[in-house]
């Protein structure tokens, strides 16, 4: 008992903290920087309790405790891991953005956290309802903070349209979750598994349509193609911080339930496997060619996130459902969490007041002035762009193995071509850092010295990963 | 059978270590201080001096030897050794290469004397006589060296003698393209040399690669006709470039930029004879190659007809030795050609002393006018310089080949093998061309020292050359007076020395003839000589005014415009094919792809911001239409 | 000497070059490190090379598991394949650091990064180790070229990059495959070079994996017609890049082409050497064509490098002992001529402030030493016997008879081809009168004499004796004949038929 309640812990603490910083929220001398230290505390914490229980290596259906619907195996630990680091770098880039930004109130902090909470939950949970639940506790929060700056339009406009047609994502998960009901008479992840064991999923039309929604619904959190669009305008829209949060912490926890659900049995993965072909080969194509034109660095950047989706897809496509470890999507979301919280989080001190440097232009000549964040900027990049020796490129690696030893060999060699196509857009950044004049002196000092630390750290992060790749 | 003696290395390696000596002297020394010439001179000297030593040693050495096993030979090291692939550096002295260096060593020695005084005042002292030291080095690696591999490796360090001496006086561009065109031209030989060497390996090659393994094994059933064929021709290929015979003797004439003293060894005297010692050298290949032999012949007393017509209309005095050396190349190819490869060689041994003889001596007359060289502003100069006349009257003889000059009877040896094997137009064509060369070589002493002078304020500058110079010439001149009596044919009471002394390097059979054949042959040339001589001394005999050339005459002053042609046809298509593949080919051709790949994915990456309209009502379609495609696409595949 | 020398021989430099880029040193600071380092590198190596065994296997190994899930180990070795394009690297490395004193720090950084990269590159005995060096010595000449270039270096900088990463990761895809196929025959992961040999591999997807590492290395080596990345690289790099490139790394592309295709893709290899030999053999012609008509002094060598690199891929096709060894022999003396020759044109380009042969002449007159020193370089790459350029060149060309006569009727016109632009070439920049801008050229110091003497005596005994170099490449390429690959074995055979054959048409 004590041990399940270990395994839980991390996600009591969150959800705690979060009420707790609400709470706090409500007094005046409770100041952003606390918050902000508050729920790192939180997020820190949660983190060091989550690795000493993935240290003792217990899992956990929770049986009794939940009748099973949350499931604590090594991979819901290791996205929570992943999870949780996101949200205590998050707090520190916020801590620093809003330094130059000002529409910060102390209530963001706990948003933030409640968000994790919401995908944390989303990592365990082993049914529909309860998946729904997370999903909508990760939501709200979520789109509270994509608007948050409420003067600035274009963030209102970005939150407006993740909403209306994140509702449409919901209700489709609904109606799934509905229509699985109906076939396999539960909604817990075990059962629906025995059905398909025993009937197979092509018999039942309503399994087939259950769970075409819930993929199409998943999908679309994982903004893959074609539920892609909104990506790139709501990134754009929401504060860096939060961006860079969306793009990590909701992506893994999103793919971790994505995985869960596909791993049910054979005949759903394979059911599925020729769309999953299809749309992950699209995601990455469109995702590249979107990102190519983009002016604005973190519409390239949100466009990339398109393309990692189309890989992570692949990995997807080549998960084995028997001896499922997960290993490979938790390294690579590892790995690109590090890259991309790192960029982020660089941008949140480099992006100036009011978000003045967006644009690739922006940037010219950083590296004459700030030549250690350019440095650390380009090692992010190179990392995404899969150049060894770092995270990201073992992350690749891991995933073009497994596909290869799925036999996706097709699908292997486009993820190489995508990867090619995506290389000019990261380097460009580099050049334009690098190898253009400065137009800007930089000149004015990181408002906090914890962000480039923190930039720092995910530094180490990025090439510590690649050199004891098993950490994961 | 054959005995390794040590001292065989050191004959090359005497001019190699002068040449590192001199030139690092002059390397270090040229832009700050001048090193006294006697210096340079004495250095110079001392190398090939040794090594014409130790080529007499190498000579008594062999004569003490049975006649059968004359050979001494030494492995310096192995060179490399890559599977069946085994090169030594070695070294093989047999009766053949003795012969070669000892006349190699000796006029070169003496041709480094006369530089002494020739190259007087020069800046570039010290460079010349590096240059010239490198360069007998190289030929008696060419010389000595045991396989085709070693002797390529003096083969081509000629050739880049060559190229740096002609190019000496770098300044003047003509010069330094008159070096280049000489690389080039030996390098397309080499080629031939190259692959032919290539097939004869992969042939015999795997049993050693030095003469006397393959020598061994010239008749292995892996020599087929076809091989041997290639490899003969092949290698002949690389005799024309490096002898200057057709279509590859363009260059020498050019040589000529040079330094007399370089036209004298290098053009004259030896390196250009390299050819001829490479086909004697592999004649047991071509003695059993009918045909390839029947082409070599063919190609030299052509060669020998074309350089003969060009020189009789050359006013530039050089010049018209220069064509007379491919001429006698031509004659040597002829002998070799048709087996009689002693004949050959033999012409090479007395060709070497009067060519040099006439070299040295037209040196002496260009020097004697401040290098002047063209014919038509001499004249009369006999009374100046008497030393220099008379050493070149004799050389004259000899090379137009009247006897008793040495020219004569090795001439006539080759002229007597052609018609005894039967190859009347070879010898016919050789006997119109001794004619030939009698007229152009009196041509030349007749107008240069006879008759008026024409320019008399040259004239009156003129004056005899220091002894330093004039001695080599009246040693040379001796050579080129008695050096034919070394292998005076049966008919005059001889007993071809240097045949019988060559026999055993050579795998020739002398051909038996009547006597009749014997007379006819020496009749022919003996009269061909008379009539060219007899209209040369009419024409020109009192001197005679600069002719002004006109139809045929023109023509073959221009060299028949073959320099032109082979401009027009090979260099500059070659350069217009570079640029247009700098300029053409390589951005729209072979660049092509990428830049229309790069040109494509900016494109596209355009076009798809369009889809990024930014109207939620857009994107909801965008997700509609993407539902309802994959649920058609689900009713399709589930049922 | 030490327990890990290649270890230590890589990942020294790797690491002083690092903490340079990270430290504010001055420029001098970084050149003294660069060149301790450097000379501390050539000495291990010295030490590596007198301590070779040339056994023909991998000496020096070290082996430490480091991936076990997929059985990727750090693994390196040498063996005579790779102890000369080590050796180039090193001994001509340091040279840079003598002869360029006023560059960036960033200059001698990247420098000895790729240094590093380069010597792991070559090290390296697992697929996965040896991929990610070979990425990572694009990196630092990515940096240097877009830093230090000319002024065209932005296009030129991004063609190389994308183009050869491009490349790669396809070899990467390449990679994973022979993993997965060794993991499927063999049932058990494993990413060791010398164990791929025993895959055998078949169909089409085994062909396009053997396109994936052939194009990869054409593009690095480059072969024609994937050139076309060079002649800009080349030419905008900055001289020491251009040096690195065109010496070593350059030559990784063709041991990539030894070491993955020729042992483990021995039949789609014998299916499409003759197509091979000839995209060697006409690149040869193609840039040495080109190269003649080049203004440029700079880019005339870059075009001539490209044409050695076509003759040096060639002995790799030609898929004899001779050729084979020829080639690697040939790398180091490509190494010692053409990679001296850009040091020089760098010499020169800074001395005259131009790279245009037309503004440069009578240099020869002016410097004497550097005239001489230029031209044994230039004599050794145009293949002068003497120099080491011959031996390598000569037992290509007679590897290539063998192999087929036409190939080696046409590589032998390497011989001609090279001659004619170098010539050409020498007599504009040293020979005729001084223009403006050479009146006044200095000859070397002292310093760079000495520097360069070394590697002109290397040129010179390599031509003279090369049989102690030879005797230590012979046994690895002869072992590449007895792999277990059959094909590899029979095809020379056949070909010799064919050979004989061609003869007897003439």
């Amino acid at each position: 008992m004590t041990n399940d309640l270990m395994l839980l812990m991390p996600l009591i603490i969150v959800g705690a903290g979060a009420i707790l910083l609400m709470i706090a929220s409500t007094y005046g001398k409770w100041t952003n920087e606390l918050a902000a230290y508050g729920s790192a505390g939180v997020f820190a914490l949660a983190f060091l309790v989550q690795l000493s229980s993935c240290i003792s290596g217990n899992v956990s259906l929770f049986a009794d405790a939940f009748n099973g619907i949350l499931v604590v195996s090594n991979f819901s630990k290791a996205a929570g891991l992943i999870i949780l680091a996101c949200g205590f770098f998050t707090a520190f880039s916020s801590l620093s953005y809003f330094k130059q930004n000002n529409f910060c109130t102390a209530e963001y902090y706990s948003l933030t956290t409640f968000a994790a909470s919401g995908m944390l939950l989303l990592t365990m949970a082993q049914e529909l309802i309860s998946v729904f639940i997370a999903l909508e506790i990760m939501s709200l929060a979520i789109y509270i903070l994509v608007g948050y700056d409420r003067k600035n339009v274009i963030s209102t406009e970005a939150v407006l349209k993740y909403l209306m047609l994140g509702a449409f994502a919901g209700s489709f998960f609904t109606m799934g979750s509905a229509f699985v009901y109906g076939a396999a008479g539960s909604t817990k992840f075990i059962k629906i598994g025995q059905f398909l064991a025993t009937h197979g999923m092509l018999q039942s039309p309503a399994m087939i349509g259950g769970a075409f929604f819930i993929l199409v619904a998943l999908l679309f959190k994982a903004a893959a193609f074609p539920f892609h669009a909104w990506v790139v305008d709501v990134y754009d829209g929401a504060s860096v911080p939060v961006t860079g949060y969306m793009a990590t912490g909701l992506k893994t926890a999103i793919f971790a339930v994505f995985a869960n659900f596909l791993i049910l049995d054979d005949s759903l993965h394979k059911g599925w496997i020729t769309y999953l072909f299809y749309i992950s080969v699209l995601t990455m194509f469109v995702g590249n060619l979107i990102a190519i034109g983009q002016q604005s660095l973190k519409r390239m950047l949100a466009a990339s996130g398109i393309v990692h989706s189309g890989y992570l897809l692949i990995a997807l496509v080549a998960i084995g459902t028997k001896d499922f470890s997960g290993s490979v999507i938790a390294f690579y979301l590892a790995a690109y969490a590090a890259s991309t919280l790192g960029i982020f989080t660089a941008l949140s001190y480099l992006g100036g007041a009011g978000e003045s440097r967006k644009t690739f232009d922006d940037f010219k000549g950083l590296a004459q002035s700030r030549p250690y964040s350019a440095a650390a900027i380009s090692i992010f990049l190179l990392s995404m762009a899969g150049i060894p020796p770092t995270a990201g490129f073992m992350g690749k690696f891991y995933i073009i193995t497994s596909a290869i030893d799925a036999g996706q060999v097709t699908l292997a060699v486009l993820g190489i071509v995508s990867s090619i196509i995506s290389m000019w857009y990261y380097l460009r950044l580099i050049i334009t850092m690098y190898f253009h004049e400065a137009e800007e002196q930089f000149s004015e000092p990181a408002p906090s010295s914890l962000a480039p630390i923190c930039t720092f750290v995910l530094v180490v992060c990025v090439f510590a990963m690649s050199l004891y790749p098993l950490a994961v | 059978m054959e005995q390794s003696v040590n001292y065989l290395g050191l004959i090359p390696l005497f001019p190699l270590m002068g040449a590192v000596l001199i030139g690092l002297l002059h390397v270090f020394t040229c832009n700050r201080t001048s090193v006294p010439e006697k210096i340079y001179g004495i250095l110079a000297c001392v190398g090939p001096v040794l090594s014409f030593v130790m080529a007499l040693k190498v000579f008594v050495a062999l004569k003490g030897l049975p006649e059968a096993s004359r050979f001494l030979s030494h492995k310096a090291f192995t060179w490399f050794s890559v599977g069946d692939l085994h090169i030594n550096m070695g070294f093989l002295a047999d009766p053949l290469s003795c012969l070669m260096i000892l006349f190699v060593t000796f006029i070169g020695s003496l041709i480094h004397i006369y530089s002494i005084g020739y190259m007087g005042g020069d800046k570039n002292y010290g460079k010349f006589f590096a240059y010239m030291n490198l360069f007998l080095g190289s030929m008696l690696v060419l010389v000595l060296g045991d396989g085709p591999l070693v002797m390529f490796v003096g083969w081509e360090g000629v050739g880049l003698c060559s190229y740096l001496l002609i190019s000496f006086y770098s300044e003047d561009r003509a010069n330094v393209l008159a070096g280049n065109k000489a690389f080039i031209v030996n390098r397309v030989g080499d080629l031939g040399f190259v692959l032919g060497m290539s097939f004869l390996f992969w042939a015999i090659g795997a049993h050693g690669f030095d003469y006397l393994s393959l020598k061994a094994h010239a008749n292995d059933p892996a020599m087929t006709q076809g091989v041997l064929l290639t490899v003969c021709l092949l290698l002949f290929v690389g005799a024309t470039g490096k002898s200057a015979q057709i279509p590859l003797y363009v260059w020498l004439p050019d040589a000529m930029a040079g330094p007399t003293p370089v036209s004298a060894l290098i053009h004259a005297a030896t390196m250009v004879t390299a050819g001829v010692y490479m086909v004697a050298r592999f004649s047991f290949l071509y003695a059993g190659a009918e045909l390839a032999g029947n082409i070599v012949a063919w190609v030299g007393i052509l060669t020998a007809l074309l350089a003969a017509i060009f020189g009789m209309f050359q006013e530039d005095i050089k010049k018209v030795l220069a064509y007379s050396t491919v001429s006698q190349l031509g004659y040597m190819f002829a002998g070799v050609g048709v087996a009689a490869y002693s004949a050959g060689i033999f012409h090479v041994f007395t060709h070497a002393f009067f060519k040099a003889l006439l070299f040295l001596g037209a040196g002496s007359v260009i020097y004697a006018l401040h290098h002047e060289q063209n014919i038509w502003k001499m004249g009369g100069l006999k009374a100046k310089m008497p030393k220099t006349y008379l050493t070149m009257i004799i050389g004259a003889f000899a090379l137009a080949g009247c006897p008793p000059f040495s020219g004569f009877f090795s001439k006539d040896e080759i002229l007597y093998s052609a018609l005894a094997t039967g190859h009347f137009g070879i010898w016919a064509v050789g006997v119109l061309v001794a004619g030939m060369t009698a007229y152009y070589t009196f041509r030349m002493i007749f107008v240069v020292f006879h008759g008026e002078p024409r320019d008399r304020h040259a004239y009156e500058h003129a004056k005899e050359s220091p002894s330093v110079m004039t001695v080599p010439l009246i040693i040379l001149a001796v050579g080129a007076l008695f050096a034919g009596f070394l292998n005076l044919p049966g008919i005059f009471g001889g007993d071809q020395i240097v045949s019988h002394w060559l026999a055993p390097s050579l795998s020739e059979h002398h051909p038996h003839a009547s006597v009749f054949v014997e007379i006819l042959a020496i009749g022919a040339s003996v009269i061909a000589f008379a009539i060219g001589f007899k209209i040369a001394y009419s024409k020109f005999g009192q001197g005679a005014p600069e002719p002004s050339y006109k139809g045929f005459a023109d023509f073959a002053y221009h060299k028949f415009y073959v320099d032109e042609l082979y401009d027009a046809v090979i260099v500059q298509p070659y350069k217009a094919i570079g640029s247009s593949i700098w300029k053409v080919i390589e951005p729209n051709v072979t660049d092509a792809p990428v830049k229309g790949v790069s040109k494509l994915y900016m494109v596209l990456g355009l076009a798809f911001k369009v889809f990024q309209v930014g109207y939620v009502r857009i994107y909801a379609l965008y997700m509609v239409l993407g539902l309802s495609l994959m649920s058609l696409l689900l009713s399709q595949s589930f049922n | 000497m030490f327990e890990h020398v290649l270890s230590i021989i890589i990942f020294l430099p790797i690491l002083a070059g690092l903490v340079l880029l990270a430290s504010p040193a001055s420029r001098t600071v970084a050149r003294f490190t660069g060149l301790v380092i450097s000379l501390a590198t050539l000495v291990l190596s010295l030490d590596l090379y007198a301590g070779f065994q040339s056994t023909g296997h991998l000496e020096f190994v070290e082996k430490i598991s480091w991936i076990p899930s997929l059985g990727i180990t750090y693994f390196l070795g040498v063996d005579g394949i790779s102890l000369f394009i080590l050796m180039a690297g090193s001994v001509l490395l340091p040279l840079v650091y003598l002869i360029f004193g006023t560059k960036e720090k960033g200059y001698y950084a990247n420098l000895l990064i790729v240094q590093g990269a380069m010597a792991g590159a070559v090290c390296a005995a697992d697929m996965v180790l040896f991929y990610i060096f070979w990425e990572v010595m694009l990196l630092p000449v990515f940096f240097m070229l877009g830093l230090y270039g000319g002024t065209q270096r932005l296009p030129a900088t991004l063609k190389i990059t994308l183009y050869t990463i491009a490349g790669s990761l396809l070899m990467l895809a390449a990679i994973v495959y022979l993993g997965v196929s060794y993991h499927a025959q063999f049932n058990e992961w494993n990413f060791a070079m010398d164990k791929m040999a025993q895959l055998n591999l078949t169909g089409r997807i085994a062909a396009l994996a053997f396109f994936g590492f052939m194009i990869a290395f054409a593009i690095k080596i480059p072969l024609f017609p994937f050139h076309t990345w060079l002649p800009d690289a080349y030419t905008e790099a900055p001289t020491a890049a251009t040096f690195v490139l065109s010496a070593v790394m350059a030559k990784i592309g063709v041991y990539g082409v030894i070491r993955f295709v020729v042992p483990v893709f021995d039949i789609e290899f014998a299916r499409f050497a003759i197509i091979l030999a000839y995209s060697g053999v006409i690149g040869m012609m193609y840039c040495g064509l080109a190269a003649i008509t080049q203004k440029d002094f700079k880019r005339m060598l870059a075009f001539s490098s490209a044409s050695h690199m076509g003759v040096i891929a060639l002995g790799v096709f030609c898929m004899n002992l001779q050729a084979l060894t020829g080639s690697i022999y040939q790398i180091v003396a490509h190494a010692t001529s053409t990679g001296v020759l850009f040091l020089f044109a760098g010499i020169l380009e800074e001395r005259t402030q131009t790279r245009t042969i037309e503004d440069l002449g009578g240099i020869a007159a002016k410097a004497p030493v550097f005239a001489l020193f230029f031209a044994i370089a230039m004599l050794a790459s145009v293949g002068l016997p003497g120099t080491s350029g011959f031996i390598g060149e000569f037992m290509i060309v007679l590897g290539a008879v063998k192999f087929n006569a036409v190939v080696g009727v046409l590589a032998g016109t390497t011989l001609i081809i090279g001659v004619c632009y170098m010539l050409w070439m020498f007599q504009r920049v040293f020979f005729e009168k001084p223009t403006v801008h050479s009146e006044n050229f200095k000859d070397l110091t002292l310093v760079e004499g000495l520097a360069f003497l070394p590697v002109i005596l290397l040129i010179i005994v390599m031509g003279i004796y090369p049989h102690p170099f030879l005797s230590k490449i012979t046994p690895s390429t002869a072992l590449q004949f007895t792999q277990p690959s059959p094909i590899v074995a029979q095809v020379p055979a056949s070909n010799a038929q064919n050979f004989g054959l061609t003869i007897e048409q003439k």
